[in-house]
């Protein structure tokens, strides 16, 4: 697992992914059409570090992640791992790149075989790859459930057997038996109550620091995400709308989908009084995306050029912090100038 | 009613009768494996037009709280003791399931996490509405659909007279839980009973719920019952909170005693495990353990095997929900009992 401390290269580079569903438009016209779940979407991720994702129920996180660990195919676009195209590539190539990526997901319940061991739930990617032999995958199996936090003693126990937040431990150990560089945590948190919550965030920290991982980090809840990730991209519509440090992001959101997400979480202080950015409008139908911006409908700053097109460009607005908006200047203006202006 | 608008925060000043007064409530399952006491001796006050909070991980007795006090128990569960005093009503646990269908609806609704499960998917939004309001307020057929879709307006539904029209799965997630809350007020109730409101709804759409049910209750003078596992939306919303742990009430005090100050080394613990800008860079201080299983409650202080600062005491007897002097917080903590067991 030694990797090259010094120069940073991307682990994983994504460049103008695309993911369509085709969908029967039956209610309109009859006609099918494609609902762009991720639609154009470019960003890196630096081996050892944690990139956050968030974004509101449906806007394209989970597909995103199931096309770059190759568990859905793509579209259009590129993904590199190391370097390497990863969507044009043989069975052989699949099945060797399974071990660099794995994933984790929300519902430890729903993604662990209830007929199946803890042992053989962790044990399972190595039979799959036919690594070791059968002594030397059980000595593997019980480090992992000690690296997870679990007693040797569960190895035999049922997913029933455990509570949630034990499952969700299962769920990593299996996705660590593999030394992987690369874990997409798909919601790793979001079905747990908080004191579990924070010992599972304790653990994958901690499993990060120990074994040099690096975490695409699925969630729509940003606290926790300001938490754990370096960086952090927000998703709208198949689309990252804003990406920054993490420090920026949340000192100076500048895409107003994002001051609205900030401005909606509420923060465990009634001491803060704070001003909610209420979002009106309804979601766009993602199968009959608006020309335009897509966020049009929701904003409070939207301007004819919005809903005329063409959609925003990615701006920069420091090194490292990017958002998809035609009226940031005015948006973040000193209030001085709008009154002027 | 007009008398009864109060900004948010200074309505637990007006300490005068309670609206609602529950003592010892007792809840049991019984189970296979035995029988368990899901709410355990809990005992809370709201005054009217006080948002009253109760917080408290999975499994922890909120939601059957709320069912036992509203006299929706149903088998294998037994409410097995307690009295739950209503306005004038000395206890809602003595009347019949006839007359507490009159109450509920009426002076006291509720509205749930899954708007889905309480809508019934079959009838059109609007006569769902206008049925509560013929059944409590004797209202016509064209009265009540009328009304409905005043409501529906008032809760911010769009194009309310076509929307009235549709069926719960034309609409999305945040707009039916606007609908159940136009049904839960439609009566004017003084008590609204809110399960989890906003834990399947976006965080957007949750503002623009948590911002329509203050509106509501402002205006009309309810208090509500919120119960939740998100200590954020406690903060925002509620004056008093209950934190539950097991079955039983640990800690009770204003929200802002309780953030400020949290008494019971389970409410520092559920505080300090939420994830903050402050805790970046550094390991959360997760609660060691899990809940445990009510048939098998740990003796003395159910919290013990989870505790950083349990003691002696603790191993010995279960302590009490105890008034701290010279204030009206509680908490349930050998630590802070004046005479613990030695
Ligand atoms: N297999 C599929 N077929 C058709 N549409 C799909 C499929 N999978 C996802 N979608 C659609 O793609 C969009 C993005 O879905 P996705 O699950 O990626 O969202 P998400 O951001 O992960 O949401 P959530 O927070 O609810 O998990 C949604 O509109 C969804 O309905
Ligand atoms: N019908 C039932 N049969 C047996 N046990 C039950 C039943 N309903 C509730 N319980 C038990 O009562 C306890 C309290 O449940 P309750 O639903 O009140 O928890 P809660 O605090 O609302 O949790 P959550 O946050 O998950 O909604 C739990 O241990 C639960 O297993
Ligand atoms: S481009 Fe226009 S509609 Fe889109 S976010 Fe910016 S201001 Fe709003
Ligand atoms: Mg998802
Ligand atoms: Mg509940």
């Amino acid at each position: 697992m030694s990797q090259p401390s010094q120069a940073p290269a991307p682990l994983l580079q994504v460049s103008d992914l695309k993911r369509y569903f085709d969908v029967k438009n039956s209610l309109l016209s009859g006609k099918s059409g494609h609902l762009r779940a991720v639609d154009g979407v470019t960003f890196n991720v630096t081996a050892g570090e944690t990139l956050g994702l968030v974004g509101e129920s449906g806007c394209g996180k989970s597909t995103l992640g199931r096309v770059v660990s190759r568990l859905l195919p793509a579209t259009d676009g590129e993904i590199l791992f190391e370097g390497r195209d990863i969507i044009d590539i043989d069975r052989k190539a699949l099945l060797a790149l399974r071990a660099d990526i794995q994933s984790v997901f929300q519902d430890p319940s729903a993604s662990l075989n209830p007929r199946m061991t803890a042992f053989n739930l962790i044990a399972e990617p190595l039979v799959i790859q036919k690594i070791g032999t059968r002594a030397s995958r059980r000595d593997k199996v019980l480090d992992l459930l000690e690296t997870v936090g679990l007693r040797r003693e569960f190895a035999d126990r049922y997913p029933h057997e455990f509570s949630g937040g034990q499952r969700q431990r299962i769920g990593i150990a299996r996705a660590l038996a593999l030394d992987p560089k690369l874990l997409i945590l798909d919601e790793p948190v979001s079905a747990l109550d908080v004191s579990i919550q924070a010992q599972i965030i304790n653990l994958l920290e901690d499993l990060q620091k120990r074994l040099d991982l690096t975490y695409l980090f699925i969630s729509h809840d940003l606290s926790v995400v300001q938490h754990v990730a370096d960086r952090v991209a927000v998703m709208y519509m198949g689309q990252i709308v804003e990406l920054a440090d993490n420090e920026a992001f949340y000192a100076n959101p500048q895409h107003p989908y994002s001051i609205a997400l900030l401005s909606a979480l509420p923060l465990p202080d009634p001491t803060i009084a704070r001003k909610r950015i209420l979002l009106e409008g309804d979601l766009p139908d993602p199968a009959n995306l608006p020309q335009g911006c897509r966020f049009q409908s929701r904003c409070a700053h939207v301007t004819d050029r919005c809903r005329v097109g063409p959609e925003p460009e990615m701006q920069e607005i420091s090194p490292g912090h990017i958002a998809r908006c035609h009226n940031l200047a005015d948006i973040h203006a000193p209030i001085e100038q709008k009154q002027t202006a | 009613m007009d008398t009864l608008m109060h900004a948010p925060k200074t309505a637990a000043k007006n300490a005068n009768a309670p609206l609602l007064e529950v003592s010892n409530l007792s809840t049991e399952f019984a189970t296979y494996a035995g029988t368990l006491s899901a709410v355990d001796g809990v005992s809370l006050s709201l005054q009217p037009g006080e948002v009253f909070g109760i917080v408290g991980e999975s499994g922890s007795g909120k939601s059957v709280t709320a069912l036992s006090i509203m006299g929706l128990i149903k088998k294998p569960g037994r409410v097995t003791g307690g009295t739950v005093r209503f306005k004038d009503e000395a206890n809602l646990l003595d009347k019949t399931p006839a007359e507490m269908r009159k109450i509920r609806g009426g002076q006291i609704s509720m509205i749930f996490q899954e708007p889905m499960t309480s809508l019934n998917p079959v009838f059109r939004i609007g006569w769902q509405i206008a049925e509560v309001l013929q059944i409590h307020r004797e209202m016509t057929r064209t009265e009540a659909w009328e009304r409905a879709i005043h409501l529906l307006d008032r809760v911010g539904i769009a194009s309310p007279a076509k929307r009235a029209r549709e069926f719960p799965h034309q609409l999305s997630g945040g707009m039916r839980q606007r609908v159940m809350i136009a049904m839960a007020m439609a009566c004017a109730p003084s008590l609204l009973f809110a399960d989890e409101p906003t834990t399947a709804l976006d965080v957007t759409v949750q503002a623009q719920i948590l911002d329509l049910m203050v509106q509501l209750k402002e205006e009309d003078g309810a208090a509500v019952m919120l119960i939740t596992h998100d200590m954020g939306v406690i903060a925002e919303m509620a004056q008093k909170v209950a934190v539950m742990y097991a079955g039983v009430v640990m800690e009770e005090a204003t929200v802002e005693e309780l953030f400020d100050s949290p008494l019971h080394p389970y409410t520092q613990g559920l505080l300090d495990s939420i994830p903050r800008k402050k805790s970046r860079g550094q390991s959360l201080k997760a609660i060691p353990g899990i809940v445990p299983n009510l048939l098998h409650l740990p003796t003395g202080c159910r919290f013990r095997d989870r505790c950083a600062a349990a003691h002696s005491a603790c191993a010995l007897a279960d302590p009490p929900l105890q008034t701290m002097p010279n204030s009206t917080r509680k908490v349930r903590c050998w630590l802070h009992h004046p005479e613990p067991p030695k």
